[in-house]
């Protein structure tokens, strides 16, 4: 899996690419906590590339949330492909999420 | 003797003579046997009267004159008998000192000489060590030390003026067996030229070897205490050659065993170290030698895309012989097999049995082979089978079936006579070719495995994976025999036949990156089956999901361990079943739940997603196998 890291405003921007699952999740969790560290707690995950998540990738995800939200901030997601947009819907996680359907569209969002 | 201890007592009698002078004599002599010893005063006074007293406990004699009567004899008589008495005592003690020191002194040469033989593991310097501290010891002008091993030319060993001949040597060794164990000879006539004494004695060392070694020339004949010294330093010695003999005894084992570990190295690397992985193929191989080498052997080999080799055979005979031949055996069928200019596998016997018969035949042994090629287009088994047993074939839902071999073994007559058979296989079909070590194991009431316990052995694991089967004969088969050690080498070759196209079964360390391989398989195989996309992603995500949960629980992230993954999709029907030996799980499936979104839950998705994208969860776990069946229904649109 590809990880890109950027700027976008006010947001830090997490662009991944192929199959987020158990085996990727950790070097996600660990740039996830690392930015909640450097009190850069409004984050981006742009899953434009992601093809597969699996549970441990949306526990990851859960967590990365619940941590900027404790410091006053904010995770979202955009431009989920089909499949993995399925998988939040089963675990009913798409509730939970503010998910976009762009990179732009998120970072604009109030 | 007394005369000797009286020159050094002198100063005592003049004490008693002064006495006497004082009482009235005028000379007082001490004799012993007639001879004067002492006289005081020196010069000779004739006189009238004169004491003549002879000791009662020794020869001394006292003669007093210028004295006489009962009285004074009475007296003189027991003063006598003292002083007898004493000198008697102070020789003995003289003596004893002496001999004690002499005892001592040799102690002290024997524990030195056992001190310097410690040091020395080596037979040659050990009998050099002997022979030069026993001369010195002895005050001998000759050593000498022979050793004989049985079956090899003693060793002979001298330090001396004057040489024996090896011919004097070997006659003396020669006596010496007549009267065992020692002999001292002090007559120069009995002796070769030029040896005027000789005290030789045995070693105490093992049964196959003989040692001796003595001294010879010494200035004073042998006498017994000699004799006790020598045997001392024979038990000494003898101690100390054995020590060495074992010393060399496990260098050379060490040796034999080193190079026992090679030729097990090298056996183990001529098989094949693992079978190739053929789809629609479940195959499984293993041997195990009953010693350090064995005279089984098999072979797996992947001809082209479509063809397969097997091979398994059995050499007579155990340990280093039976592996030579084994080795050159397995070459000349591998050579056979992958050049294979033949086209029936009773070819490849044939060539075999040419190329190797004089060699079997010249030592009296043969092997049983069974040599096939799998043909994966039509799934058809040629094989030729000279002799080998057991070989099992099992149909698909059906007992196992024990193929007899239709040809005597390779090796055993010149001509060639060997044939070919052919099975149709069909999906689900069993195929074991194993030698007789598995049959022929034996237990404590000496009673054999036998051919219907390995029937039935097979029979109930017949379900399981190809390795599974083997694991499961081998633990029959060890429960069987008990404590008793394996005889014989064991080898086995199980093929299971699945559907080439719709079935898979991986075998995968537990680590979240080798999860994959299934998970993406599996997607390409639902994709070439034309499913919906739905379904894929479904079925995708379920394996996922379900590996994730046994790395991570069943197994607690500890890789060493795998687990078997069995893909099936038919008509109907996906199927992942998973087998794994991880930590049982404690679960109601049916009470399990999506967690509540607004919660925000960290974990707890897993199980809930497989069961809402399958239709059918069932797991079970029975002596320490967990089994997991995931099924997707397949309805398909017409």
């Amino acid at each position: 899996m590809e990880i890109v890291k950027q700027e976008n405003g006010s947001f830090s921007v997490l662009k991944l690419k192929g199959r987020f699952d158990a085996h990727e999740a950790e070097p996600v969790n660990t740039w996830l906590q690392a930015q909640v560290e450097k009190q850069c707690v409004n984050i981006i995950v742009n899953l434009e590339g992601v093809n597969f998540v699996d549970s441990t990738a949306l526990s990851t995800l859960v967590r990365g949330y619940k941590k900027c939200r404790e410091n006053n901030g904010t995770l979202r997601l955009c431009s989920l492909q089909q499949p993995v947009r399925v998988i939040f819907e089963l675990t009913r996680l798409d509730k939970a999420f503010d998910i976009f359907e762009t990179e732009e569209e998120a970072s604009v969002a109030i | 003797m007394l005369a000797s201890q009286m020159v050094n007592s002198a100063e005592r009698f003049y004490k008693l003579a002064s006495i006497w002078i004082n009482l009235g004599a005028t000379q007082v002599q001490l004799l012993d046997e007639d001879l004067v010893l002492v006289s005081i005063p020196e010069e000779f006074t004739p006189s009238k009267s004169m004491l003549s007293v002879q000791s009662r406990v020794s020869t001394l004699a006292l003669r007093i004159s210028g004295l006489t009567g009962d009285a004074w004899s009475s007296i003189a008589e027991s003063m006598l008998d003292g002083l007898g008495s004493l000198l008697t005592i102070e020789s003995e003690m003289k003596d004893l000192t002496a001999a004690l020191v002499e005892t001592q002194d040799r102690l002290v040469a024997i524990y030195e000489l056992t001190q310097a033989t410690r040091r020395t593991l080596d037979i040659p310097a050990l009998m050099e060590l002997l022979v030069k501290e026993s001369k010195t010891l002895f005050d001998a002008d000759g050593g000498l030390a022979i050793l004989k091993e049985k079956g090899q030319k003693p060793i002979f060993h001298q330090i001396s003026d004057k040489y024996l001949s090896q011919t004097e040597l070997e006659a003396l060794a020669a006596l010496f067996h007549k009267d065992q164990n020692r002999f001292v000879i002090n007559d120069p006539h009995l002796l070769p030229p030029g040896i005027h004494n000789l005290m030789m004695l045995s070693l105490p060392v093992r049964d196959k070897v003989s040692a001796l070694f003595g001294v010879y020339n010494s200035k004073t004949d042998f006498t017994s205490p000699d004799i006790k010294l020598a045997q001392a330093i024979a038990g000494q010695l003898g101690a100390q050659f054995e020590n060495t003999y074992l010393h060399l005894e496990s260098l050379r084992r060490v040796r034999l065993e080193a190079e026992m570990d090679i030729a097990r190295q090298v056996q183990m690397n001529i098989l094949p170290q693992n079978v190739p992985i053929i789809d629609g193929l479940d195959i499984y191989a293993m041997s195990a030698p009953a010693f350090e080498v064995g005279g089984d052997f098999f072979d797996v080999i992947e001809r082209s895309k479509d063809s397969l080799v097997l091979t398994v055979g059995d050499v007579t005979g155990k340990g280093m012989p039976s592996a030579l031949l084994m080795s050159m055996t397995h070459t000349v069928i591998k050579s056979a097999s992958r050049m294979m200019p033949f086209n029936f596998p009773h070819q490849v016997l044939d060539r075999l049995n040419f190329d190797l018969f004089s060699d079997f035949s010249n030592v009296g042994m043969f092997a049983t082979v069974f040599f096939g090629t799998f043909d994966r287009t039509n799934s058809v088994l040629s094989f030729s089978n000279a002799g080998q047993s057991p070989i099992y074939h099992i149909p698909n839902g059906q007992e196992p079936v024990l193929l007899e071999a239709q040809d005597v073994p390779v090796g055993v007559l010149t001509e060639n006579a060997f044939s070919t058979q052919k099975i149709q296989f069909s999906n689900g079909d069993i195929f074991v070719i194993a030698t007789d070590g598995f049959p022929e194991a034996r237990n404590t009431f000496d009673e054999m495995f036998g051919y219907e316990r390995m029937k039935n052995s097979l029979s109930k694991s017949r379900n399981l994976s190809a390795k599974e089967m083997v694991e499961s004969l081998l633990a029959d088969v060890n429960s069987f025999s008990a404590s008793k050690l394996q005889e014989d080498d064991q080898t086995i070759i199980v093929v299971k036949v699945n559907d080439m196209d719709r079935t898979k079964q991986f075998l995968i360390p537990a680590t979240f990156e080798d999860i994959r391989i299934p998970a993406e398989y599996l997607r390409a195989l639902l994709v070439k089956a034309a499913l919906d996309e739905s379904i894929i992603n479904g079925c995708e995500l379920a394996v996922q999901e379900h590996l994730t949960n046994l790395v991570e629980h069943a197994y607690v992230g500890n890789s060493d361990n795998t687990i078997t993954i069995n893909i099936t999709c038919d008509e109907n029907q996906v199927m992942i079943e998973t087998i794994d030996k991880g930590k049982p799980v404690n679960v109601d499936l049916s009470k399990v739940k999506m967690p509540n979104p607004m919660d925000l839950a960290e974990g707890g998705y897993g199980l809930a997603i497989i069961q809402s994208l399958m239709d059918d969860v069932t797991y079970n776990t029975n002596n320490g196998r967990n089994t997991w069946q995931l099924i997707k229904f397949i309805h398909r649109t017409p």
